[in-house]
């Protein structure tokens, strides 16, 4: 069920309305019993296999932190130190069996294969669990908060459960951390008209961004990798810079709606974009995209790294981000091209941690004119390009793909005539806009926080817009199907 | 509460009354559904060979060379129930009707024998079920399906927004007789493996519902075509070797033998097959199983001797 | 050692690794109150911290340490 649709719209009219009856805000109990219900109808209509291992895990990690908390008690720091590490090995064998053993073993085969062992072992039909990717880290994430003496363990299983399951972020994140989401599980939660009408706002501007921009550049970039070989240059030019704008209209629409849900139930999410193409260096970059993954992993695995590798200077931290990005590339998938595209990027940063400018955060000012500065704009362009040539491998379906099509947009030539019509100079179009819109509301957490607008102080004027909005969205969803139309 | 959920009703209203707009104003603007009815509707008396069917036949059959009085009513993606539905309201009304030619879909004959693999249900074909129960219930009067499918807004997957600033001619994918022609020169680079036929499994059972649901289709449009004096040609079209390689034939067998249970009942319905048919070439396939302008020119005038042949 | 004498020295090494001109060092300044202090100039710090008092810190203390009070009592005990 996915998050724009009517039955999602129905569910959820249910779930807010027994949320908020005055039985169910007697306790936060009976909140967290309902949300947790909730969320586990939402997982299994998605795929009720899994429900066993998201149950079993849900409970064995209840279980580890509260013997954890116990041995730390107890002072037996060495047996502490243990649990943790079962922990984190328990909850990164169950991702890497559901999400890589295909691909170990494929990999593997080919290794034997190219050294002359024949070996062939069907590929193992293993289902991946969907979300696994986001409630493991959860899981971890929860252990080693508690061993680092961040948090203290849940005495409440339904807490606990309702915190890994919560539905509007299990399926595609944004991944919330242990000490900022189980506090708000323990009071109960009245309707805050104010969070609860932004939550709205930020919903409509995901549905838009996702139905309106992205899926609509799907269909441009989608043809031109299919027959690249035969596409211009030019065309394929134009692939490669729009992706990065589709790639992200798409994923920070998923995630504002799924914060905009938390928010109807008052729960403040973990942000994930900061205006990413607002950076004005990689590093930057990452501090501002899939900021609830990059967060996770700087945290338990940059961090440690790089205190491990303290006495090693530079040398160090170039050797801990490097591990660190290619962990964050192959989190996306069982491919080499993650592990390609992660370590392009580890060693994107080796210039940075050189010149010092990696750590870093320099305030982004605007000029007299509200425009950004030009040598800004010419850091945000090169930093941009940088990024769209790392989602060629990203895209790719394996390697030798993406340098063909690097090869293809360098020798295709311009011969070839563009498959341009109206409709895609429209969206290329929206496209741009977007980047102007991420400028313009750079202070705001989404787009339609219209707070500083005199244009839009009056409820007229935004409900106005609102419905334009609304209106573009049923104008320009879902062109793709007329496609198909004609062959039935 | 109280004030958000009053707030959020007062945008509701709002939204809802631009939605309804949306839906009343669509009325008025030219499509397809409503050009083909209200032709039906305006020529009753004067049609003497229409054409049901769906895309094979909408893109297939050039009534322009099917003599005077031909209509080609056909129109892609719809499910026959509709076909049925058609006939049923307008057949009974047409004094001169001497053909009806309706087209039998070799895959829809499988009668859900389909090899393991295909059993999930063509997303592309599923998706758009909604759009044509919409379409027709809206602009053709044919109600089969509860209310909620009036409206283009929750139902339809066509670009139904684009009718409110493209011209009549942009909009009506068809010509004056309904006939819909495509070029070869926009069909795609792997057209020869596009809708292919389904696999056969001879192993499974016969599908019993779906048998009757079929049956029901036919025999309704067969039954009132007869009632009229008028003669209905079932027609299999034209395919592309690729297409042709995929037929089995204990599947055409079966269809044969549905054919001939229907001609004991109704000796006014004939079968013509063209799935081997000769003097087909590549141009003539937009896919492996849909025809060009140029491939629908073709069957139109092996048609036209199927209807008035020479003595 | 003394808390004092720690505050002292440790003012001197945050102002030497942040670049900065004067510091306000309390038991609850954080990575929070000072702008330069990032994850990189962390580890910086840390460094400096370790080579200025001899000591040396286990990842799991430093990974611990939410303050400047946390750490200096951290301290404490390695100097005792």
């Amino acid at each position: 069920m996915v998050v724009n649709s009517y039955s999602f719209l129905l569910f959820f009219v249910i779930v807010f309305s027994v949320y908020y009856l005055p039985v169910c805000r007697k306790s936060p109990r009976f909140q967290n019993t309902w949300l947790l219900l909730a969320s586990y109808v939402f997982y299994g209509i998605a795929d009720w296999r899994m429900i066993p291992i998201l149950l079993g895990a849900t409970a064995i990690f209840w279980g580890l932190g509260l013997w954890l908390r116990h041995e730390m008690d107890n002072r037996r720091t060495r047996r502490a130190s243990h649990i943790t590490t079962l922990s984190v090995v328990i909850g990164i064998a169950v991702l890497l069996y559901f999400k890589y053993l295909n691909f170990f073993a494929e990999s593997l085969a080919d290794l034997l294969n190219a050294i002359g062992l024949q070996v062939s072992w069907n590929t193992l039909h293993i289902i991946l669990p969907i979300g696994v990717s986001f409630f493991t880290f959860k899981l971890i994430s929860y252990i080693i908060e508690i061993h680092r003496e961040h948090i203290m363990p849940s005495r409440d299983l339904t807490e606990f459960a309702a915190y890994i399951a919560f539905f509007p972020t299990i399926l595609s994140g944004p991944i919330d951390r242990p000490d900022k989401f189980l506090p708000q599980l323990q009071r109960v939660h009245t309707l805050d008209y104010l969070q609860a009408a932004d939550g709205c706002r930020q919903i409509l501007w995901g549905m838009f961004t996702k139905m309106v921009i992205a899926d609509n550049l799907a269909i441009i970039t989608g043809n031109a990798w299919t027959a690249y070989d035969s596409q211009s240059s030019a065309m394929l030019l134009i692939a490669i810079l729009l992706y990065p704008i589709q790639l992200y209209a798409d994923f920070d629409g998923y995630s504002n709606m799924a914060i905009g849900v938390g928010k109807l139930l008052g729960f403040q999410i973990n942000r994930n974009f900061n205006h990413p193409f607002l950076a004005r260096n990689m590093a930057e970059f990452w501090r501002r995209w899939h900021m609830s993954l990059t967060g996770w992993i700087t945290d338990y695995v940059f961090m440690p790294l790089n205190i491990a590798f303290r006495d090693l200077g530079n040398l160090g931290i170039m050797l801990a981000a490097i591990i660190n990005l290619v962990l964050i590339g192959l989190w996306h998938g069982a491919n080499w091209t993650f592990g390609v595209f992660g370590l392009y990027h580890g060693l994107l940063f080796i210039p940075l941690i050189l010149s010092g400018a990696f750590g870093k955060n320099k305030k982004l000012k605007a000029n007299d004119h509200g425009l950004p500065f030009l040598k800004d704009v010419g850091k945000m362009v090169l930093t941009f390009c940088l990024w769209a040539l790392s989602l060629v491998f990203f895209r790719a379906d394996n390697i030798s793909q993406a340098v063909d099509f690097l090869m293809a947009t360098g020798t295709n030539g311009f011969a070839a005539p563009m498959v341009i019509d109206n409709y895609c100079k429209l969206y290329i179009l929206m496209a741009l806009m977007l980047l102007v819109v991420e400028w313009i509301q750079r202070k705001q957490e989404h787009a339609l926080q219209l707070q500083d607008f005199r244009l839009f102080s009056t409820r007229a004027c935004r409900f106005a817009f609102y419905l334009l909005i609304i209106l573009l969205i049923i104008t320009f969803t879902g062109k793709s199907q007329a496609f198909i139309y004609f062959q039935f | 509460m109280k004030q958000f959920l009053i707030t959020l009703s007062k945008f509701g209203a709002l939204l809802l009354v631009m939605l309804i707009a949306i839906e009343v104003g669509l009325l008025y603007r030219p499509n397809v559904y409503s050009y083909k009815r209200q032709y039906v509707e305006d020529h009753q008396k004067d049609i003497k060979v229409l054409l049901l069917g769906s895309s094979h036949v909408e893109e297939g059959i050039n009534p322009a060379l099917l003599g005077e009085g031909a209509f080609n009513m056909a129109i892609s993606a719809r499910l026959n129930e509709y076909d049925a539905a058609l006939a049923e309201k307008y057949v009974p009304g047409m004094d001169s009707l001497e053909a009806v030619i309706m087209h039998m879909d070799y895959s829809t004959f499988l009668f859900g024998r389909l090899k393991h693999n295909e059993q999930e249900v063509n997303t592309g074909a599923f998706s758009l079920m909604g759009t044509c129960h919409c379409m027709h219930m809206k602009y053709m009067g044919i109600h089969l399906k509860p209310f909620w499918y009036w409206s283009e807004i929750l139902n339809s997957k066509l670009n139904y927004m684009s009718r409110f600033w493209n011209k009549a001619e942009k909009i009506l994918e068809c010509d004056s007789l309904g006939y819909c022609g495509l070029d070869v020169n926009e069909r795609l680079a792997d057209w020869e493996y596009r809708n292919l036929a389904d696999e056969f499994d001879p192993s499974e059972p016969i599908d019993e519902e779906t048998y009757d649901k079929l049956w029901n289709v036919y025999e309704t449009i067969a039954r009132v075509t007869q009632q009229q004096g008028a003669r209905l040609i079932l027609v299999h079209t034209p395919v592309y070797k690729t297409y042709q390689d995929a037929i089995h034939p204990e599947a055409l067998r079966d269809i044969e033998s549905f054919v001939q249970k229907l001609q004991q009942k109704y000796p006014n319905v004939e079968y013509h097959s063209f799935l081997f048919a000769e003097g087909f070439l590549p141009e003539d396939f937009n896919d492996s199983s849909h025809l060009t302008s140029t491939g629908a020119d073709k069957f139109s005038r092996m048609l036209y001797d199927v209807i008035y042949p020479q003595k | 050692m003394e808390k004092a004498e720690i505050f002292s020295k440790l003012h001197e090494i945050f102002l030497d690794v942040f670049d900065l001109d004067e510091l306000e060092l309390t038991d609850e300044t954080s990575a929070n109150d000072i702008e330069e202090w990032d994850s990189l100039s962390h580890i910086q710090l840390i460094v400096a911290i370790e080579k200025a008092f001899g000591i040396k810190f286990t990842s799991l203390e430093i990974m611990k340490w939410r303050n400047v009070g946390e750490m200096v009592t951290s301290m404490l005990e390695k100097l005792k």
